[in-house]
């Protein structure tokens, strides 16, 4: 049986495809985007995570630690990340949640039992299982494996992914999943690359190709101040998208709900001083891609 | 598309509905003498009269000379007391709480009634000499003495003490179609029936002598409206005022004493016997019940003819529905917490299966539905009923209604009552004929005295007095029943053990305070009126509360099982299996209400399985607890010749016993409350959505607890912003129903306007929310249930 690292499970999600829906989460992705909401879904190994807000400040936690990475000091619990090896055991004594080990390594079957728990929701509202992120498909092998026995047992199936991994991946999961969440981020291979870390050849080949191969398809954008409103940037996701013979849109709006654990995994968030797109904005683009290419748009799919 | 939101439904009322509105909910409840008056006055005259014939004529004198008016605008009439919103006075349950609370009751934060000089001079008079001869006083004089403890320190609450029982669904149709001059009819037969051989043959024919008087009685009561509309018509100068005044003079001729005829008729026979039921006892939770099955004769000729003025329909809904609010009730102060809003629970429930077991849902089922929607105010409490064959069309509409967030229409599971109905002993078709009661009870129409407000019970306080003995740290008070020092009960098992010994214990003391009160009732304050409407009353010759009625039960309820499950949770894993904390930790931390121990209290919270979360440790516990309840109360009877049962459910009592439960293992600290609802998880612990919490909640026996299960949920408004979060939405009913859930209801409002709501009262005087199986307006109520409402887990989309 295979196994994959999951960092959240998410009962009751009414977003990322039909009806109510269960979402995986799984841990590692290729890209580093700068407004990413989920920092603790980038890297493909468990993080200690610890929520000052949470914190009692008691201290119970810094003894167990075997490698003396923990300290109390006057502005709270400090983390010395370089000599921290993630092993956990702070985080069994901490008494309130405040210290975290996100990341857990999970059986397929030990998803599927999860993931069944709300069948009954499922039936009822047409909705069932999203695989996101991370990419879910780097770790295509589990996640396949969760797909058909789920496939099997009548439950909908939707995979969100940012397509930048190879083609095989894609390839091997398709007949299991009904619909693909598929994000693009921006046409111009340069821009891409400042934003996310990483050249888009992949992500737009794949979409190409997947297009041919699905008929689900749903292309999500993440709308990011200074990065992709304008209307060229637009207009071009808007042609490549219309160009795959693909027709709805989801627009994301970017927030900042996720900056604070960028703080409390020891990262530094790039956009702290950027404003989430005021509603009108967002009205213009999505008028913008409704008249000029016919585009069904939904905001906040 | 964004839907429309409440207000701007509301603005769909007629001009005329939004003028009643507006009085209603800017007059302040007052407290009214007339009846009091009345009713002091005509016991003095019938001093050596047989008592059941003493209430009759009570009842008689009341309808007869009590102050009425019609209002401006009203096509229904009919009023409770003298004044708008006014709330009489039932000196025959109780005067203590009246007296000693005279220059409070306007003082109160919440439930504040306002009472004129002249009338505290009128009740300080009056009141005085039914000291010693109240319902209150025989039934105390009687309870056993650790009984009476126990409800005096709210261990147990007894509801039925100061107040009448209430809790009824009369035969309406009975009453609409027959006429009460028909009925006089039969009940002469029936008299004249009589064995002159029956032993009982006296006490048959006083009771049939006192129903024909107070039937009589509610005939001149309506003839008196019917005096009043027409002097009204003749001074009035708009035509079409003046000519609808003259159809309510000639409806009140006609109805309640003949039968119906017209939409409009029905409507008014149904509002005086519904009035009348409230005037002979103070009883809350006098529920319509199936309004859409037994008025939808009367509409839908009309409806079918294209040129009946349709819209006329929907108006006369409205103002009845506005009439629903017009009825109210002074409690006194402790149950005026327990029972936060002034909440008059008349429950009206619309859709089901007929009895006949097709689909109920008709036109008049959606009219109510709107006229909900439309009038926005907490009365009737609408409810609607779901089974595997009703229309996706009804069950989306309904959504549709309860998001808007009054938390109406509130949902009944035909697919699990109707098995409880029929295991209660209801045929068939009767079972299938269910409606609900007050909050969230369920039983049959016309059949049955199910006395359902039969007290609560605080299932906490028992794992406080279990952990320390019989001793009660927060009153600082010993009590008798020991289970023995807690250091020695070795297992968990052991413990539970003891914690069920405390239950039954108290228990039995409940139901020895409820015997008693049912048989002072019987005895002292028989309801007359009520007795015709219930089957077989009149056939057995004594009233539903004397044991007239063909079916009879007893209901207490539980009260915050979701911190008794957590706090046993957190004893089973961290004192007896993990042995991480120790009983004299713990009990130090409690008795302190863990000061100095967060820490502890973070990890008995944090660390410890939950209810609400779809997690079989604590889940299993909980539904423990309930089957145990469930073999515990099988035990008894009561004076009626009828079983007990019990429900789960809480009015607002939670917060009323908050702070009389001290900290508790859960994590809980004394001045948090205990959690919402019968069946809800303790407020906030829900940590993975509402699916999980459903899954939690369904885990339990929902078919021991034939009382009622009663489930609160918040959505978020943004959930149900658009279309799919609305089928999403009746999807999670759906499923709740597939898992054998009975009840589920909704309170859709964003805690971002109701704190807004407590800062600025004067912008929401229209904010109806859910409280418990019934609605409020929000400024109201109180700001510990305020607050309540706001912690209540509210579910984002996520
Ligand atoms: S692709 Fe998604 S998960 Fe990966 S970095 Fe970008 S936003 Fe984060
Ligand atoms: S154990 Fe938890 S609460 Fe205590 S200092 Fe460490 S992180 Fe904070
Ligand atoms: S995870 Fe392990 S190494 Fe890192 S701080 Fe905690 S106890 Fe120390």
């Amino acid at each position: 049986m295979e196994t994959g690292i999951v960092y959240n499970i998410q009962r009751f999600c009414n977003h990322d495809g039909p009806g109510l829906r269960t979402v995986v989460f799984l841990k590692g992705c290729p890209l580093r985007c700068k407004w990413c909401c989920n920092p603790e879904s980038q890297s493909q190994y468990p993080e200690l995570m610890h929520n000052p807000i949470n914190c009692l400040k008691c201290g119970e936690c810094i003894s167990c630690c075997s490698q003396k990475s923990l300290t109390l000091t006057s502005t709270g619990l400090s983390i010395d990340r370089q000599t921290c090896n993630t092993c956990g055991i702070c985080a069994t004594q901490c008494c309130c949640g405040a210290l975290q080990i996100i990341g857990k390594n999970y059986t397929t079957d030990e998803i599927v039992s999860m993931v069944l728990k709300d069948q009954e929701f499922f039936t009822n509202s047409g909705g069932g299982v999203t695989f996101s992120g991370g990419e879910p498909l780097r770790q295509s092998s589990f996640v396949l494996e969760i797909l058909e026995k789920l496939t099997r047992l009548g439950v909908h199936t939707a995979i969100e992914t940012a397509g930048a991994v190879a083609w095989e991946h894609f390839e091997r999961v398709i007949p299991f999943v009904g619909v693909f969440l598929y994000d693009l981020k921006h046409i111009e291979d340069s821009a891409h690359r400042e934003g996310t870390k990483a050249g888009n050849k992949l992500p737009l080949e794949n979409l190409k190709k997947l297009a041919l191969r699905h008929k689900d398809i749903i292309v999500r954008v993440p709308l990011i101040p200074d990065f992709n409103m304008d209307e060229k940037s637009i207009l071009n996701i808007g042609l490549f998208v219309k160009e795959q013979g693909l027709k709805t849109i989801h627009l994301l709006p970017y927030h900042r709900l996720g900056q604070n654990k960028y703080k409390n995994l020891g990262k530094i968030f790039e956009l702290e001083e950027t404003l989430p797109p005021s509603q009108e904005q967002v009205d213009t683009i999505s008028k913008m891609l409704q008249t000029k290419l016919k585009l069904t748009v939904i905001v906040d799919g | 598309m964004t839907r429309p939101t409440r207000w701007q439904k509301m603005e769909e009322t007629s001009g005329r509905v939004k003028k009643l509105r507006h009085e209603l909910i800017n007059t302040t409840p007052e407290i009214c003498t007339d009846r009091a008056i009345l009713i002091s006055k005509s016991y003095e005259e019938t001093l050596s009269q047989p008592y059941i014939l003493r209430r009759a004529y009570a009842l008689e004198k009341i309808l007869l000379n009590m102050g009425i008016y019609i209002h401006e605008g009203e096509l229904i009439v009919g009023n409770l007391a003298e004044k708008l919103r006014g709330a009489p006075v039932y000196p025959e349950y109780a005067v203590d709480f009246v007296l000693n609370e005279l220059d409070t009751f306007n003082l109160r934060e919440a439930d504040k009634f306002i009472i004129s000089e002249k009338n505290k001079e009128i009740l300080r008079q009056i009141l005085p000499k039914w000291q010693g001869n109240t319902v209150k006083d025989a039934a105390y004089q009687l309870f056993p003495s650790q009984a009476k403890e126990a409800s005096q320190d709210l261990i147990c609450i007894l509801t039925t003490l100061r107040s009448g029982v209430g809790h009824m669904i009369i035969d309406y149709k009975y009453g609409i179609d027959n006429g009460l001059l028909g009925i006089i009819k039969e009940i002469e037969t029936l008299m004249e029936n009589l064995d002159i051989q029956d032993p009982s043959y006296a006490t048959k024919k006083e009771y049939y002598l006192a129903v024909i008087i107070v039937c009589k009685a509610a005939i001149a009561f309506a003839n008196r409206f019917a005096d009043l509309a027409q002097s009204l018509a003749d001074s009035e100068e708009d035509p079409t005022r003046k000519k609808e005044l003259l159809t309510i003079a000639k409806n009140c001729q006609k109805v309640p004493a003949y039968p119906a005829e017209t939409f409009w008729e029905a409507l008014q026979s149904f509002w005086f016997i519904h009035l009348i039921l409230q005037l002979e006892s103070n009883g809350h939770s006098v529920s319509p019940g199936r309004f859409d099955q037994y008025i939808y004769p009367y509409l839908k000729g009309p409806l079918e003819k294209k040129d009946e003025d349709q819209e006329f329909f929907k108006e006369l809904i409205d103002c009845l529905w506005v009439k629903f609010n017009d009825i109210n009730k002074v409690r006194d102060k402790v149950n005026s917490i327990a029972f936060g809003g002034y909440p008059m629970f008349q429950n009206l429930i619309v859709g089901g299966q007929t009895a006949e077991g097709e689909c109920a849902v008709n036109e008049l089922s959606y009219m109510c539905l709107s006229a909900t929607e439309r009038v926005g105010l907490p009365q009737p409490s609408l409810s609607a009923r779901w089974y595997y064959g009703s229309p996706e069309t009804f069950l989306s509409r309904c959504c549709e209604v309860a998001s808007f967030g009054t938390g109406m229409p509130a949902f009944y599971n035909d697919e699990i009552l109707i098995p409880i109905m029929l295991q209660q002993g209801y045929t068939l078709q009767e079972a299938r004929d269910y409606a609900v009661v007050g909050c969230a009870e369920a039983t049959v129409p016309g059949v049955s005295e199910t006395w359902l407000p039969g007290g609560f019970l605080n299932l906490t306080k028992m794992i406080e007095l279990t952990i320390f003995n019989g001793h009660d740290h927060v009153m600082n008070k010993q009590y008798q029943f020991k289970t023995g020092e807690v250091e020695c009960l070795e297992t968990f098992e052991e413990f539970k053990e003891a914690y069920f010994e405390q239950l039954s214990y108290y228990l039995k003391q409940h139901v020895a305070c409820t015997n008693i009160l049912d048989s002072v009732h019987g005895s002292l304050v028989p309801t007359l009126f009520e007795s015709v409407f219930i089957h077989n009353c009149l056939e057995n010759g004594k009233t539903s509360l004397q044991g007239g009625a063909k079916y009879n039960f007893t209901s207490p309820n539980a009260v915050s099982l979701a911190n008794t499950a957590d706090s046993l949770a957190a004893i089973k894993k961290f004192i007896y299996e993990d042995k991480t904390i120790t009983w004299a930790e713990l009990k130090v931390a409690l008795m302190n209400n863990f000061n100095n121990a967060e820490q502890l209290r973070q990890r008995l919270l944090n660390l410890a399985p939950k209810y609400g979360n779809d997690d079989a440790y604590v889940d299993a516990i909980a539904r423990e607890v309930v089957e145990r309840f469930s073999k515990e109360i099988q035990k008894y009877s009561n004076p009626r010749g009828g079983k007990y049962q019990f429900g789960l459910y809480s009015i607002s009592c939670h917060v009323l016993l908050a702070d009389k439960v001290g900290a508790t293992p859960d994590g809980r600290k004394q001045e948090m409350l205990l959690a919402d609802g019968g069946v809800s998880c303790a407020q906030g612990r829900d940590k993975n959505g509402v699916t999980a919490m459903l899954k939690s909640v369904a885990n339990l026996d929902q078919f021991k607890s034939s009382g009622a299960a009663l489930l609160n949920v918040k959505l978020a408004p943004s959930f149900l912003k658009d279309e799919k979060g609305l089928s999403n939405f009746a999807s999670i009913i759906k499923s709740y129903f597939m898992l054998k859930g009975q009840h589920i209801q909704f309170n859709v409002v964003d805690a971002a306007m109701l704190r807004d709501a407590q800062k600025n009262p004067e912008k929401y005087p229209l904010l109806v929310v859910r409280v418990a199986g019934f609605s409020v307006l929000f400024n109201c109520i109180d700001r510990m249930l305020q607050e309540d409402i706001i912690m209540r887990t509210e579910y984002q989309t996520l």
